[in-house]
């Protein structure tokens, strides 16, 4: 049945996501070729002004696009289960778990997915700039490998660490959401209030998991120490705090799911 | 062993310090067609909601054919709930494949070929229909499944006499024959020909269940005047 | 068509009247096949099982038969039809009388308005 809930879903949400995805990769393009028309253009401040808004409106489009993603996956998970649909959602003969986890797949997917073209728009983007300063590839690689040294994250177990931290954190994300949702339909009034304040809570815990994550990782230990362990400290900085935020993530992971199944399962109530 | 249908015991729904439901037990067996009757905000929603599984009771217990509300309870039970519950940008081809998808007793011919004498087609979308349309839709949904007990939630409130007709006509066409329909109205006279049994709910309690010869025979009133006599203002 | 049912007096009995009176009226020709319980049973917004009573007992009169595999069919005996038509006149006439006799007019009054009446 997890298997028919997750096809449904696919072909509910699939339009707006892939619409938005294929936003960012244009985006991406076009940010390209305004960055690589700097050099040409002619040198009054007037057409740099425009030229920079442009990488601006670029920048503020990406995060839009992404937000726009979250927050249409958390509307579909509000309208599928807590208004009429759910009447028609909560009565098919299915297990209220396997409703949630097809729903978790489906929008981790898509959070996944647009992170993707985010990347891939943001290095589009990149592209242009190095064209612009006409930079030879080696030089540049040379470069890349010089401040990978410095901040320690040439190691493959770092690349590990970093594709850990970015799946494990995009599911926090749709599950934080979800779980919002969740936790506001147990008020009898003001559901949607409820899962804002409960997003708010939760948004506010995650800012201290953070600041406890980063300050556990050394960051606090290398300002103050002296110079010889400077380096060493400041090698593996970036590791450390990656490893400490995953595994916050994943202690919050935990909770956001066994919170929305629990909820659901034992405390619906569709008036 | 308990053969009943749906059986109902000790069932109370309290909503802060309102009783919605206060202890309610009652068995309902397979054949019958049964009209819970009572006057808006008596707690005929509520109890169907509760046995569908969208409410969870405070105290009691709901069994249908022996298991609780769950995924099993789920399979017997063909909810028609009193407002429309399909997403409004799906076209009709698309909600019978969900339908045939989730619900094994579903007829999907059957249902194609009550939408067509309708005039619906498969690529309608909901969105272009009107709430007349819409619901008549979700009925036909509902009563091509070849369902143990079909629960129908006022089907004829706010509707214009040739829809009723067309309503009433379809749930007596179509219900499998060893079902039970049990059918939430305060619109009483419009169903009582076809009841055999009714539950009377009055703020949460059953004040009367019983057969329909019976009022007939014993009270000597229709069903209609017995509950203008009950729930006189 | 609309079967008029009133609620008051058990549906089965008017179920069974109104058909006896469409055999005699000839609106259910003599050898005609009738719809399916259910089908009637809709028409009329009823439950089925009430239907079927009706059927049953109309079929116990003899104004109808079933055939095992081609369904529920109108008698062909004229007689019994005509039997049929000379009850149901008899006791329209019955309480036609009573009600004139409630109303004060004596036989002999009843019978000479009846008798210049112009309807049909």
């Amino acid at each position: 049945m997890l298997s028919k809930l997750l096809k449904h879903e696919f072909t509910a949400t699939w339009r707006v996501p892939v619409a938005l995805d294929a936003l960012l990769i244009v985006l991406g393009i076009m940010a390209h070729f305004v960055i690589k028309s700097i050099p040409l253009v002619e040198d009054s401040v007037g057409v740099y002004v425009i030229l920079f808004s442009l990488i601006a409106i670029y920048y503020i489009g990406i995060i839009a696009a992404n937000i726009i993603v979250q927050i249409f996956l958390v509307m579909r998970y509000y309208r599928n289960l807590y208004t009429s649909e759910g009447y028609l959602t909560f009565t098919l003969p299915v297990r209220t778990s396997h409703i949630i986890n097809a729903k978790v797949i489906n929008g981790y997917i898509w959070i996944l997915l647009s992170g993707i073209c985010t990347v891939a728009s943001l290095f589009i983007a990149a592209i242009g700039l190095v064209d612009a300063a006409d930079i030879p590839v080696y030089e540049l690689r040379e470069f890349a490998t010089e401040i990978g040294t410095l901040f320690g994250i040439n190691d493959p177990g770092f690349i590990v660490t970093l594709l850990l931290t970015v799946l494990i954190s995009s599911l926090s994300a749709i599950l934080g959401l979800y779980f919002s949702v969740t936790v506001g339909q147990l008020w009898q009034k003001h559901k949607i209030l409820g899962a804002v304040l409960c997003y708010v809570g939760i948004y506010i815990i995650n800012q201290i998991g953070a600041q406890i994550s980063f300050l556990s990782s050394g960051y606090f230990r290398m300002l103050t120490g002296s110079g010889t362990d400077f380096d060493a400290a400041f090698s593996g900085l970036y590791g450390r705090i990656l490893t400490s935020t995953t595994i916050f993530s994943l202690v919050m992971v935990v909770i956001y799911y066994t919170g929305c199944i629990l909820i659901t399962k034992k405390k619906i109530n569709l008036d | 062993m308990n053969d009943a249908l749906l059986s109902v015991s000790g069932l109370t729904k309290r909503y802060g310090g309102m009783t919605a439901l206060n202890n309610l037990s009652f068995e309902l067996h397979t054949g019958r067609i049964i009209g819970l009757l009572g006057p808006n905000g008596s707690g005929k929603t509520t109890l169907i909601k509760i046995i569908c599984g969208l409410l969870q009771p405070t105290e009691g217990t709901v069994t249908v054919k022996g298991n609780p509300i769950g995924v099993e309870s789920k399979k017997v039970i063909s909810y028609l709930p009193d407002s429309t519950y399909l997403g409004k940008s799906m076209k009709v081809s698309e909600i019978i494949a969900y339908f045939r998808d989730f619900y094994a007793d579903f007829d999907e011919m059957r249902a194609y070929d009550m939408l067509e004498k309708l005039g619906i087609s498969a690529n309608d979308r909901l969105k272009t229909m009107s709430k007349g349309t819409k619901e008549k839709v979700q009925l036909i949904l509902v009563m091509s499944r070849r369902a143990g007990l079909y629960i129908l939630d006022e089907p004829i409130a706010g509707v214009d006499p040739a829809a009723r007709d067309y309503i009433l006509s379809t749930i007596i066409s179509n219900y499998d024959e060893n079902a039970s329909i049990l059918i939430a109205t305060h619109l009483i006279s419009d169903v009582e020909n076809m009841l055999d049994d009714v539950i009377f709910l009055q703020q949460g309690n059953i004040i009367r269940f019983s057969s329909v010869d019976e009022i007939r025979g014993v009270d000597g009133k229709s069903v209609d005047g017995l509950f203008r006599e009950v729930f006189r203002c | 068509m609309s079967w008029n049912l009133i609620s008051d007096r058990p549906i089965f009995i008017q179920i069974v009247e109104r058909i006896q009176s469409d055999i005699a009226s000839g609106a259910l020709s003599p050898g005609a096949r009738l719809p399916s319980v259910r089908e009637l049973a809709a028409e009329a917004s009823v439950n089925p099982n009430t239907m079927q009573r009706a059927l049953s007992e109309l079929e116990r009169m003899g104004l109808m038969y079933t055939e095992r595999t081609s369904g529920r069919f109108i008698t062909q005996d004229a007689d019994k039809i005509d039997r049929l038509r000379q009850d149901i006149a008899a006791s329209r006439v019955h309480s036609f009388m009573l009600s004139m006799k409630g109303l004060g007019f004596t036989r002999e009054e009843t019978l000479r308005l009846v008798s210049e009446s112009n309807d049909a």
